[in-house]
């Protein structure tokens, strides 16, 4: 009897741990409480091995707001119901240029160019998409459903 | 009666050569006149000013960069004007033809809260997402005959300067036929009462063809020439014809080796501003100037320029031209001049480097060169600038710090968007204004160490168990090659670490364990990444280019970064976005383009590394070490080459500092080329990189020696991504945080039950 329950002490164990963990297929919580989305730096307090001598001076930096790209956007669809796809890409990749981490951007190119007949380029555009879009579900299944149509159109082309 | 038969022959004679030299002169000049009419260079473009809320700029700074284009401070009632308003600034844009479209002129009113843009409006006072400045022109493409032009077109020359010209230069313009026989009269009794030449009695037609000959000499045989050439022309083409080509084509200045041609540019070279916005004032300059542009040079002579733009300014008034007030009021005005538009930064010789390579294989340079193209280019003047100070400022710094011959080291720099592999700065050498040998473009140096994360990328591909806190050896390595040459690498300085973890490998830049770690993956497929990135066959995959014995331009290793600066997406490298012809019709565009070119989990632990290196590694040293920066240092052979690569959220800049004639520096990638960096990053605005986790892995801490599990308080910690599955022991003597052993063991039995 002893070595039963000694045998299902661990399983209990596991069991505990097991519920104690987030449900399956969410991720673990990682270590630092913040994300750790902005860069390598070190856990700990432990300063860098040498100290540079000055402070990094901090010049403003922009923060463009969401009528930015949604204007470009905007500007872009109509040039293309206008007739006039070269105007339609340079207003997108103008919007890329200025906000070059959109997921949106570069989804929009991809479909402009698979509209186009360029394939391989709307894939290039799409993968980058979709890259970016990690972490947010609906542009992730645009970015998804997207590929897929160009698969498509790769095979049947 | 022979006598007049030999008269007579003589006379036919006479006639039929005349007549046959009047035709050789009306084939000569007639084909001259149209095709001078033709020949336009082609305009470069930089990027334009972007404005939009949130922008980081501060009135003062828009002001500057308006009036870097000639924009004038007053009302804005007309376009190419703007005005303070307390914290706001209203602009009157110009017309623009972008390769986007045209942009009509307009009116806008930018609002600022200190140092960003906090709105921005039309002039209803309707909310606008975005305007911008045109672009400054930073360059021309000349026919080789060195000579630059603006053209103005017919009809677009101010009403008030042709008519000034008539009246100062030549009063019956509308009425002769070429010549003046009235005003040479008039000219030869001035003079010779005065005792000099102060009149010319030359038509403007006649002045017009005496502009197409470089020679000077005025002997009778040329003057008659020229009369008889004036006379063809008059005969052959409409007045308002000769006087838009004289517009276009007068002689009025010499800018360095560029002779300047035509009022159009006259007045930006002058004035900075376009001749459409010039005053009654700077008119009487421009007409005054033609009669000796050195003598009368307002830049050298100004007291000389002034008094004869005085005269200038009568004349108008005494015919009716401009009413007293204006006279009065220009004649106390200074004379407008400004050198603002022809710093020597204007023209990016450099980075016009690249424009005509990137040309030159898809245009004919003739064509290129007369046809009037539009150029739309990635330059960002503000990078450039900052780029070209940082470079002259620590070369200074460094050869005074260590006692080096002053002036000896070469720099370049490269800078492109770190998304979009757009170029935006270019520096060639360190006297940015020389056109000299592009070091930037051109100059091929052994990239050393710069290629390890390269090398660290491949590994991590193709070994599935491999991640950043798996230890390496760091240990002696002898290869024999096939001629029975023995290559032993050294750590660049210390003996073998022995077993290291990759991330510090890469980090500290360890050569042995780079070998090591490449031999056991292989050598080709570093070899192949380069050439694919390069869009070149690849180097030979010998074992010393684990450690980057390959020569490569600061352009080529931009090429290749771009795989890191773009999360495992490389954008091609380019200067050119569009070119137009004289009209504004799309003759060609280069779009937008990326490519996965390496596993994008890989990619992300290897940005992580590289940021790594800044915090701990060989980049600490530098200004930006605590702030998300990534980066990577190289030295190549016995201090010859000191290179570093760096980037942020918004941009890729590789910067080399070295001699020209290669001889060593004594100089690291930390000491020579960081430094450069540094000074550049510090005009910039700086984001961190942005490192989402890489799919499937978490972030732990480990120890930077050991790479083992570690806290503050038993180690040197680092946080890294690690594989979800990846097992990684704890340093002995730590006494760690229970939970995440435990996650992590769940992590790994729930990975056995998938």
């Amino acid at each position: 009897m002893a070595r039963l329950i000694s045998r299902l002490l661990p399983l209990a164990g596991l069991l505990t741990l097991l519920a104690g963990c987030a449900g399956p297929g969410s991720p673990p919580a990682p270590v630092e409480p913040s994300s750790s989305v902005s860069g390598g730096g070190t856990a700990g307090a432990q300063p860098p091995l040498a100290q540079p001598e000055a402070e990094a001076p901090s010049r403003p930096v922009s923060r463009p707001g969401p009528g930015l790209s949604l204007a470009l956007r905007n500007d872009s669809s109509a040039a293309l119901e206008a007739g006039d796809p070269g105007r339609a890409t340079a207003l997108l990749e103008r919007a890329i240029r200025i906000e070059p981490r959109r997921p949106e951007l570069w989804l929009d190119l991809a479909e402009l160019h698979l509209d186009q007949g360029r394939p391989a380029r709307a894939q290039q555009m799409a993968r980058r998409g979709a890259a970016l879009a990690r972490g947010r579900p609906e542009l992730e299944r645009r970015a998804a459903r997207l590929l897929e149509r160009i698969a498509g159109v790769t095979r049947s082309g | 009666m022979r006598l007049l038969r030999v008269a007579g022959v003589a006379a036919l004679v006479g006639a039929v050569a005349l007549g046959f030299w009047l035709f050789q002169l009306d084939r000569h000049i007639t084909s001259t006149f149209e095709g001078r009419r033709w020949s336009i260079p082609a305009r470069v473009f930089a990027q334009p000013l972007e404005l939009y809320p949130g922008r980081a700029l501060s009135a003062d700074q828009l002001g500057l960069e308006l009036e870097r284009i000639g924009y004038a401070s007053g009302r804005v009632d007309a376009p190419g004007t703007w005005r303070r308003e307390g914290r706001n600034l209203q602009v009157h844009l110009r017309r623009f033809v972008f390769t986007e479209g045209v942009r009509p002129a307009r009116v806008v009113r930018v609002r600022f809260e200190g140092t960003h843009i906090s709105g921005l409006e039309d002039g209803a006072g309707a909310s606008l997402a975005l305007a911008r400045v045109e672009p400054p022109v930073i360059g021309s493409i000349f026919p080789g005959h060195g000579e630059d032009r603006l053209i103005v077109p017919p009809g677009e020359t101010p009403e008030l300067l042709l008519e000034t010209l008539k009246v100062v230069e030549d009063r019956n313009f509308d009425q002769h036929h070429g010549f003046d026989p009235a005003a040479i009269l008039r000219a030869a009794w001035v003079n010779l009462r005065s005792g000099r030449v102060e009149q010319g009695g030359s038509t403007l037609t006649q002045q017009l063809v005496k502009s197409y000959y470089l020679d000077n000499r005025r002997t009778l045989g040329r003057k008659l020439r020229e009369l008889a050439m004036a006379v063809i022309l008059e005969l052959r083409f409409e007045k308002q014809d000769l006087l838009n080509a004289y517009v276009n084509e007068i002689y009025v200045g010499q800018d360095g080796a560029r002779a300047v041609h035509g009022f159009g540019l006259a007045s930006q070279f002058y004035f900075g501003r376009p001749l459409a916005e010039t005053t009654p004032a700077q008119i009487a300059l421009l007409v005054a100037v033609i009669r000796g542009p050195s003598y009368y040079n307002p830049f050298r002579h100004p007291d000389r320029a002034r008094a004869r733009r005085d005269r200038v300014l009568e004349q108008m008034h005494e015919f009716d031209l401009i009413d007293a007030a204006t006279r009065d009021r220009a004649q106390a005005s200074d004379l407008g001049t400004s050198r603002g538009d022809r710093r020597a930064g204007r023209y990016y010789p450099a980075f016009m480097d690249l424009v005509r390579a990137q040309l030159q294989r898809d245009y004919d340079p003739k064509l290129l060169a007369s046809s009037g193209f539009r150029i739309f280019t990635s330059l960002e003047p503000v990078v450039q600038e900052s780029a070209e100070r940082a470079v002259r400022r620590t070369l200074s710094r460094i050869e005074a710090k260590r006692d080096l011959e002053a002036g000896a080291l070469q720099a370049a720099v490269v800078v492109t968007h770190a998304q979009t592999g757009e170029v935006q700065a270019v520096v060639g050498s360190r006297d940015p204004a020389v056109d000299g040998f592009n070091y930037a473009l051109d100059g091929q140096r052994p990239i050393g160490s710069l290629i390890k994360p390269l090398v660290y990328l491949s590994a991590l591909e193709r070994d599935p168990d491999l991640h950043l806190a798996s230890i390496i050896d760091d240990a002696p390595v002898a290869l024999t090659d096939a001629r029975g040459e023995r290559w032993t690498p050294h750590n660049f300085s210390g003996g073998p670490r022995g077993p290291v973890p990759v991330i510090r490998a890469l980090a500290e830049s360890l050569n042995l364990a780079t070998v090591q770690l490449g031999l056991a993956t292989g050598v080709e497929p570093v070899a192949e990444r380069i050439g694919e990135l390069l869009g070149e066959p690849p180097p030979p995959a010998w074992p010393s280019l684990l450690l980057g014995a390959l020569e490569l331009s600061p352009l080529d290793v931009a090429r290749i970064y771009a795989l890191f600066s773009g999360d495992g997406f490389a954008a091609p490298v380019k200067g050119i976005l569009a070119v137009e012809d004289r009209a504004g019709a799309r003759l060609d565009r280069y779009p937008l383009q990326t490519r996965q070119v390496g596993d994008i989990a890989s990619v992300l632990q290897i940005n992580h590394a590289l940021t790594t290196v800044m915090t701990r590694g060989t980049g600490r040293g530098s200004l930006y070490a605590g702030r998300g920066v990534a980066g990577k240092t190289g030295t190549s052979d016995d201090y010859r080459d000191a290179w570093f690569v760096g980037f942020d959220a918004t941009r890729l800049a590789v910067v080399w500092v070295g001699y020209g004639d290669g001889r060593s520096s004594r100089l690291t990638g930390s000491s020579g080329a960081l430094p450069v960096w540094d000074a550049m990053m510090s005009e910039l605005p700086v984001m961190p990189v942005e490192m989402p986790l890489p799919p499937g892995h978490r972030l732990i801490d480990v120890d930077f020696e050991t790479g083992l599990r570690a806290d503050a308080a038993c180690g040197d910690p680092v946080t890294i991504p690690v594989p979800l599955r990846a097992p990684v022991r704890s340093k002995p003597g730590c006494r760690l945080d229970p939970g995440d052993e435990l996650r992590n063991l769940g992590n790994r039995i729930r990975s056995w039950l998938d």
